[in-house]
C-alpha cells in the first residue's frame, strides 16, 4: 500500500481540539529490530498513529523515562522508529527484545507538507514537483517517510544525507531501493563527498530547479540550508528540534523565544518562520529551561 | 462597553483571568505569550532556591474529564528565576505573580526575600503540591501550624508584596488553613491546588501511567470541589481577596467561581482542551455576560452568591 494511503495524519494548520488527543499512552509490543547504524538501531511496532512524516510520538519505556521521537514510518500497520542511544532510557530500549511491551502516544506536531499543492512553478517546469530532502545524522530518520509520500504524489525526490563517519549513515539504502536520487556527504569523506550536506545542496540549487527543500537535523545545519534557500527563493521546511516533555502544548518545555510551542507548532516550521525564532541555530533548553548553545 | 477589570490587592488587572502556575511556565517568552493571547496576568512556574529535577516522564495526561499531573516542580533555580522574571519585567506591563515553593521553612523565607527585590506584583506561595510528598512529606498546607509559620516568615520577608497562599483541597478543613495564614499575615488566598493525588494505571502494561505513580488531578471534574473551597473561604474571610482556580473550562465557569467568592481567576488545564484560544474565548464569554447584566462593573459579582 501507499504511503499517504495508509492515512496520513491531518493536514498542517488544521485545528486539533486538544482533548481529542489521545494523551494517555498506549501498548505496543516490539516487534522486531535491527542495527542502522553504530548505537542506531530501527524498532518496529504492530499498528499506527496515523501519522504525517515529520510528526513525532512520546515512547515510554516502562518505570524509566519516556521521550520524543520522530516517526520514521508509519504505513502498511506498522510504525518505525529509528532511535539513537544517547541517554538512561534509550540504553534501557536497546536491552528490550522482540516481544516486550513499552507505551506510546501520539503522533504530535506539525509535519512535513507532502501533498504538494500544484502551484505554478516559479521556474516553469514540468508537472512533477522537484523535492530535496536533507537529513543530518539520525535527523535523516524521518524523511524517507515523507520521501515515499511525496513520491505516492508522483514527485521526484533526491535525498541528502549526511553524517560524520560511513558508518553512521542511516537509511541511505532504503533510499536508494525506494528510487530517490541519493547523495551523500560525509565529514572525513569515508562515504560520498567529504564535506557538508550544504555543499551538495549549494551545487542543486546552483543547477536544477528545485521546488521544495525539507531538512531535519542538526540545527546549525538547518540555519545555514534556510539562509540559502531563502537567498535563492526556494521554498524550505525545517523540524525544529527542541525538549519535548507532554507533547501537547500545556508544559511549555518547548517554546521558542516568539513563546510559540514547538510540539504544536512545530516541529515542523517554514523556513521564514524559523528564521523569526531568534533561538534558532543558535540555543535551545534543557529539562529546567536553562540555556544551551547548540 | 463594560471592561473586565478588576483589583486585586491594590494591583489593577485588565481582566481576572490570570495563567495558574506550573503552566507553560518555563520561560519568559512563553508566559509573555500568554498575555498577547489575552491574560489579565500570569503566575510564573513555582521557583526554587537551588535547581529542582522534578520527575521522570510521563509527567502528565489528560482525558476529556479531568487531567493528572506530577511534573514535581522541576526548575533550575534562583539564578534562572531572576533571570525569568527580569526579562518577563522588560516583555510585560501587566500584573506578575512569582509562585515561590521550598522544602522547609527556612528556604521558603530565603527564596521569598530574594523573589521580592525583583518587584512582582504579588508572590503566591505554593506550600500545596500533593506530587512531591516522597521528597517532603505532607505539604505545609496541611497543617495549620505549618502553613502560618511558612505564612509569617514569606510575610517578614517581602516588604509590602502582597502574598497568597496557595491552599490544597485535601485537608479536614481548607477554611481553618485558610484562617490560620489570614492570622499570620497573608493578604489573600490562592485556591484550590489539585485535588487527591490520583492514580491511573495502563491495564495491559500494569504499570501506573505517571512516573511518580500518583498526581494531582485537574480540570473540568475538580470544579464543584474548587466552587465550594472558594464558597466557604469567601464565607468565613469575606474581606480576603480569592485567586480561584481548579477546572475552571469556559467564562461561564470563570464568573461562577468569581460570585462563589474569587477576585482573580487561576486558568490553567483550560489549555489542554481550548489551546491559545482560551483567553480571548473565556473573556469573550464575561463580555457577553456582563453586558447583558445588571452589574455595572466586574467587580460587583464577587461573592454575589452569599448576598442570594
Amino acid at each position: 500500500m501507499g504511503c499517504c494511503g495508509g492515512g496520513c495524519g491531518k493536514q498542517n494548520g488544521e485545528e486539533t481540539l486538544h482533548h481529542e488527543l489521545n494523551t494517555e499512552p498506549r501498548a505496543f509490543v516490539i516487534d522486531r529490530m535491527w542495527e542502522e547504524a553504530e548505537n542506531i538501531r530501527t524498532f518496529v511496532f504492530k499498528g499506527t498513529l496515523h501519522a504525517k512524516p515529520g510528526q513525532f510520538c512520546m515512547l515510554w519505556i516502562p518505570e524509566c523515562d519516556e521521550k520524543p521521537f520522530s516517526i520514521a514510518r508509519d504505513y502498511d500497520g506498522e510504525i518505525w522508529l529509528t532511535i539513537c542511544k544517547v541517554g538512561p532510557a534509550t540504553t534501557r530500549l536497546f536491552e528490550m527484545k522482540a516481544g516486550d511491551y513499552v507505551g506510546i502516544r501520539g503522533a504530535y506536531g506539525q509535519g512535513f507538507s507532502t501533498a504538494l499543492t500544484p502551484s505554478p512553478s516559479p521556474k516553469g517546469r514540468g508537472e512533477h514537483s522537484k523535492v530535496v530532502l536533507i537529513g543530518g545524522g539520525y535527523g535523516t530518520a524521518p524523511l524517507h517517510f515523507t520521501g515515499k509520500c511525496h513520491q505516492d504524489a508522483g514527485s521526484d525526490v533526491t535525498m541528502i544525507i549526511g553524517a560524520r563517519h560511513k558508518n553512521l549513515l542511516i537509511w541511505e539504502k532504503e533510499s536508494k531501493d525506494s528510487g530517490f536520487r541519493t547523495l551523500v556527504a560525509t565529514n572525513d569523506g569515508s562515504a560520498g563527498i567529504q564535506g557538508f550536506t550544504t555543499h551538495i545542496l549549494e551545487d542543486l540549487l546552483k543547477n536544477e530547479a528545485i521546488d521544495l527543500v525539507q531538512t531535519c537535523g542538526p540545527e546549525k545545519m538547518m540555519r545555514a540550508i534556510v539562509e540559502m534557500c531563502i537567498d535563492q527563493g526556494v521554498p524550505c521546511e525545517v523540524s525544529v528540534e527542541r525538549y519535548m516533555k507532554c507533547g501537547f502544548g500545556i508544559c511549555g518545555q518547548c517554546v521558542v523565544e516568539t513563546g510559540e510551542k514547538m510540539c504544536q507548532t512545530g516541529p515542523v516550521v517554514s523556513a521564514e518562520k524559523a528564521m523569526t525564532f531568534s533561538d534558532f541555530g543558535v540555543f535551545h533548553r534543557g529539562a529546567e529551561g536553562q540555556r544551551k548553545n547548540w | 462597553m463594560k471592561n473586565l477589570h478588576v483589583n486585586f490587592c491594590g494591583v489593577a488587572f485588565k481582566n481576572p483571568l490570570v495563567l495558574a502556575s506550573g503552566v507553560l511556565g518555563v520561560t519568559a517568552p512563553s508566559l509573555s505569550r500568554v498575555i498577547e493571547l489575552g491574560a489579565g496576568g500570569i503566575t510564573t512556574k513555582s521557583l526554587w532556591r537551588e535547581p529542582h529535577p522534578g520527575h521522570p516522564n510521563p509527567t502528565m495526561f489528560g482525558t476529556k474529564e479531568y487531567f493528572m499531573n506530577a511534573v514535581g516542580l522541576s526548575d533550575a533555580g534562583l539564578v534562572k528565576g531572576v533571570q525569568t522574571m527580569k526579562e518577563l519585567r522588560e516583555r510585560t506591563k501587566e500584573p506578575i505573580i512569582a509562585n515561590i515553593v521550598a522544602g522547609n521553612i527556612q528556604d521558603f523565607g530565603a527564596i521569598a526575600e530574594a523573589i521580592a527585590e525583583l518587584s512582582p506584583d504579588a508572590i503566591e506561595v505554593n506550600i500545596s503540591c500533593p506530587n512531591v510528598e516522597s521528597e517532603f512529606g505532607k505539604p505545609f498546607a496541611c497543617s495549620r501550624i505549618d502553613a502560618a509559620a511558612v505564612t509569617k516568615l514569606v510575610r517578614a520577608n517581602v516588604g509590602d508584596i502582597p502574598i497568597a497562599i496557595k491552599l490544597s483541597p485535601n485537608v479536614e478543613s481548607i477554611v481553618d488553613i485558610a484562617k490560620a495564614v489570614v492570622d499570620a499575615g497573608a493578604d489573600a488566598i490562592t485556591a484550590i491546588n489539585t485535588v487527591g493525588p490520583g492514580m491511573r494505571w495502563n491495564i495491559d502494561l500494569r504499570t501506573p501511567i505517571l512516573s511518580n505513580r500518583v498526581g494531582g488531578v485537574s480540570g473540568p471534574a475538580i470544579f464543584p470541589i474548587a466552587v465550594k473551597a472558594v464558597y466557604d473561604i469567601h464565607a468565613a474571610l469575606p474581606n480576603t481577596p480569592i485567586i480561584a482556580t481548579g477546572g475552571v473550562n469556559s467564562g461561564r465557569d470563570a464568573l461562577e467561581i468569581m460570585m462563589a467568592g474569587g477576585t482573580l481567576v487561576g486558568v490553567g488545564t483550560a489549555i489542554y482542551y481550548h489551546g491559545d484560544a482560551t483567553w480571548k474565548k473565556f473573556t469573550d464569554e464575561m463580555s457577553q455576560w456582563l453586558e447583558k447584566s445588571e452589574f455595572e462593573t466586574l467587580s460587583d459579582i464577587i461573592g454575589i452568591f452569599h448576598k442570594a
